[in-house]
């Protein structure tokens, strides 16, 4: 068969004919058999084509996938829980240090006034401030604590990107 | 005994027809949203409405079942967790079947099955003309010999006839799908349809066809 007609037997099927190529088919339908016999397969297998089955997916495939679903939220849900917690500890700890540290510098300040239980620890406290003050002030600790600030920054930094970058290659994924 | 079985059975029954009628009124969009705030069961009418295709999209990647349901159950977990991604202004199926082509693909290369993945091209499709004997021989008819050749395609020839005439997609959306321009689909779907004819007349289909 002419390979030709390829194009003007899948132009007939997607009504893609020009009114020229219609008049050239409905001339070639007339004249050539192997043509007439060609377009007649041809569209045997066009209207074949919309009776494939479709395969039906296992039975139990919807509970299997929700219980996968499943899983990974209570997962990210665990998760979430875990880092509250972790913030929420550290959050406590920092607010309750600014807050003994506010009472204690009012306590100071206001030395007329008596506070009863800051008064108890009074004299222990003015015993061991000149020690605390004078360990704050020495250039070593100044170059630890400097150090170490650096080190906690720049390892925020580093868990930061880390966490950036896993979200955007979940994204991706 | 008997009547706890009719009540069982009426129940199902009554069920299946109900959810059938809650698919077929309810969109992917208004669905994908009721999931989005919240309501994660209501996943399901997504896998109910599009398990069997996808299916039968992975099953002829992968010419295997067991395989297929793997990939089958990886695309919607996928598909579940990437679903604040998808941009409502485009099809959800078209979004759906892309991730189901890439997730096929994947596990076929996984499993080393890359070269008949590549069968594309025209001259590649010739050894499956050696091969249609068997297939010939099983068919009852030309119609049943069309559907089960489909089977034998190359996989991206398969995938364009089944999203064509299975799924009704455009040429365009199953050039997105398979990530090829729409000029290629087009010829990826003539091809198949001109080797499955020229397949019916070397075996004498079209003397039934008269």
């Amino acid at each position: 068969m002419n390979k030709n007609y390829d194009d003007l037997f899948n132009k007939f099927i997607d009504n893609e004919l020009s009114v020229e190529e219609t008049e050239n088919v409905n001339t070639l339908l007339n004249s050539d058999n192997d043509f007439a016999i060609g377009l007649k397969t041809h569209r045997f297998v066009h209207t074949s084509l919309f009776n494939i089955p479709i395969v039906q997916a296992p039975v139990e495939i919807t509970a299997k996938i929700m219980g996968q679903i499943a899983s990974s939220i209570s997962a990210k849900y665990e998760k979430h829980y875990f880092f509250r917690v972790v913030l929420a500890i550290f959050g406590f700890s920092f607010l309750t240090a600014f807050v003994m540290f506010l009472f204690y510098s009012f306590s100071l300040a206001s030395n007329s006034e008596s506070f009863g239980l800051l008064d108890s620890i009074k004299p222990f406290t003015k015993n061991i401030t000149p020690y605390i003050s004078k360990i704050l002030t020495s250039d070593l600790i100044k170059s630890i604590g400097g150090l170490v600030s650096f080190i906690v920054l720049l390892g925020f930094y580093f868990t930061l990107n880390e966490h950036k970058n896993f979200k955007e290659r979940l994204k991706e994924f | 005994m008997v009547t706890n079985f009719l009540n069982n059975f009426c129940v199902t029954f009554l069920l299946k027809i109900s959810l059938k009628i809650i698919m077929k009124k309810i969109s992917d969009i208004e669905i994908i949203e009721s999931v989005l705030k919240g309501n994660e069961s209501d996943y399901t009418l997504i896998i109910e409405r599009y398990k069997d295709r996808a299916f039968s999209l992975l099953r002829n990647i992968l010419k295997n079942e067991m395989d297929a349901e793997e990939a089958l159950q990886d695309s919607f977990v996928k598909a579940f967790r990437s679903l604040s991604t998808f941009k409502k202004e485009s099809k959800f199926s078209t979004w759906f079947y892309s991730i189901v082509y890439n997730t096929g693909l994947t596990i076929a290369r996984n499993k080393k099955r890359q070269l008949q993945m590549q069968m594309n091209s025209i001259d590649e499709v010739h050894s499956l003309k050696d091969e249609d004997n068997k297939i010939y021989s099983t068919s009852e008819n030309a119609k049943d010999y069309v559907i089960k050749m489909v089977d034998q395609l190359p996989t991206r020839n398969a995938l364009v006839i089944i999203l064509f005439y299975i799924d009704s997609l455009s040429l365009k959306e199953i050039g997105e799908i398979l990530d090829i321009s729409i000029v290629n689909t087009k010829v990826l779907l003539h091809r198949s349809r001109n080797l499955l004819r020229e397949l019916l007349i070397k075996h004498n289909y079209q003397e039934e066809l008269l």
